[in-house]
């Protein structure tokens, strides 16, 4: 039930960018839209995931080690887009990745999912007891590096940022006083 | 105006939810899904007589109307892409006026109908890419600035020209938010303004312009990026030193005066290389002065364009 409840998480979002892909017309740039929108749903579910310890109801009924996993695979679908964006071609993407530290920084907090994935099983948080805590604060490193990655490509607007921002600086000062 | 009598309407119905109609059913109706939109046709606007030019136009497809009007970057009306066309409708263009003035013989003021019916209007249709990366191709409907220039004379200390958008922070959204110094401000060195690719456009599509797309009336410099070709323009001033520009005071080291089209200077945060036509599958290679090599080039003589970008 728990799993199911979780995977929701994943679905919801899954057949909304699908539904709007192929049935919203008003999406004129549809790698742009595709791109920005798998990069706010991830971002959101990491706040979501470090938010949920606050709520008791809610640390029931989802399960963070699956949602971390779902953040990773929009994440990665995020940068499936990004390489679609470009027709998956090469030489652009080195060209960009030489020249753009946001997109260094996409990729960098990218591989930061690995361990965690990784590690994501019954049997690693067994054996690596106190470890695995300290490998998963990873999490906080990767939605900082994420909220940079966001930060760079803005032009003026920082409305929704700073949406971001201030839930994130409130889920922080939660989980401090909770530990 | 044909189908839609404002005047007689407002007067039954209260204004605001009038204006707002479209608004307001569609949110009623869409939920998250906005796709119901599309079941609203856009309503048709005046139509406009014109000549149709071969000398500048390009033969390219040009884009749909509705990538046209729903695809936009006009911080008055919100940052959002879409915005432009869902707020359409909070820029009030009534009693529009378009005043000529500064460094000139006869000063000038054009109010919308002069704006129609004062210059013989040609069709151009012109490439336009937009400083993110992405381009589309525009039937603007307009006349060149030159025009207006041969009537107010501009004086011999005249170097550039200066424009500047509407200031309405009553009812434009964007501007109830300082996300740019308002009001919007543009400007061009004095040939550039007077060269015949720089048009002063009052419709597209060959109709008046769409809110969304700068009613009543913009320049479009097509050889620069899109930002400098300034929407709803209300003044156009003739000065002595390079004026203030809204993206270049916003952020001089990524936005410069000139900001002319050069896949060879990139933008510090992204690449200029390359551009996505809106509606194509593969990007294509943007072209330096975005394909208007050949009637600009003479304008940058001996100028390092690396340094003045």
């Amino acid at each position: 039930m728990k799993k199911f409840f979780t995977y929701t998480f994943f679905i919801i979002p899954f057949l909304y960018i699908t539904f709007n892909l192929f049935f919203n017309s008003n999406i004129i740039n549809i790698q742009a839209y595709l791109i920005t929108s798998s990069g706010y749903i991830a971002l959101s579910l990491i706040v979501i995931i470090l938010f949920i310890p606050n709520i008791p109801v809610l640390y029931k009924i989802i399960d963070r080690r699956l949602l971390g996993l779902i953040t990773f695979i929009f994440s990665f679908i995020h940068l499936i887009f990004y390489f679609f964006d470009n027709n998956f071609n090469l030489a652009f993407l080195k060209d960009d990745f030489i020249n753009l530290s946001f997109i260094q920084i996409g990729y960098f907090t990218l591989l930061l999912f690995l361990p965690l994935i990784l590690t994501s099983n019954d049997v690693s948080k067994k054996n690596l007891g106190n470890m695995w805590y300290k490998i998963h604060k990873l999490i906080y490193l990767i939605l900082v590096l994420s909220m940079i990655h966001y930060y760079m490509i803005i032009k003026a607007d920082y409305l929704i940022f700073s949406f971001y921002l201030l839930a994130i600086l409130v889920i922080f000062f939660l989980n401090y006083r909770r530990n | 105006m044909n189908k839609y009598n404002l005047d007689k309407e407002h007067q039954i119905t209260n204004k605001t939810l009038f204006d707002n109609r479209r608004k307001i059913m569609k949110s009623m109706i869409s939920l998250p899904f906005i796709f119901s939109s599309n079941l609203f046709s856009m309503p048709s606007r005046q139509k406009l007589k014109f000549n149709k030019d071969i000398e500048y136009s390009t033969n390219e497809e040009t884009n749909t109307i509705k990538q046209i009007t729903s695809y936009n970057n006009f911080y008055e009306l919100g940052s959002g892409k879409r915005d432009p066309m869902l707020n359409a409708n909070m820029l009030q263009t009534n009693n529009w006026k378009l005043t000529i003035d500064g460094l000139v013989e006869k000063p000038l003021v054009l109010d919308a109908d002069d704006l129609i019916k004062k210059f013989q209007l040609e069709e151009r249709i012109y490439r336009l890419r937009c400083v993110e990366a992405w381009s589309m191709v525009v039937p603007w409907i307009g006349f060149e600035l030159k025009r207006i220039m041969d009537i107010v004379k501009p004086l011999s200390n005249a170097k550039y020209v200066a424009f500047q958008s509407i200031l309405d922070r009553e009812h434009l959204p964007g501007q109830k938010r300082n996300i740019l110094n308002w009001p919007y401000q543009e400007g061009l060195r004095i040939d550039e303004a007077a060269h015949p690719l720089t048009l002063i456009s009052v419709g597209l599509y060959g109709q008046v312009l769409p809110n969304q797309n700068g009613s009543p009336v913009r320049l479009i410099v097509p050889w620069k990026y899109g930002f400098k070709s300034i929407k709803s323009l209300v003044k156009i001033s003739f000065v002595e030193k390079e004026p203030i520009c809204t993206w270049n005071e916003e952020a001089p080291n990524e936005y410069g005066f000139y900001s002319n089209v050069n896949p060879h200077v990139a933008h510090p945060r992204w690449s200029q290389k390359r551009e996505r036509r809106i509606g194509d599958f593969r990007k294509r290679d943007t072209l330096m002065f975005n394909g208007y090599s050949k009637f600009v080039n003479n304008l940058y003589d001996n100028m390092d364009l690396k340094k003045h970008f």
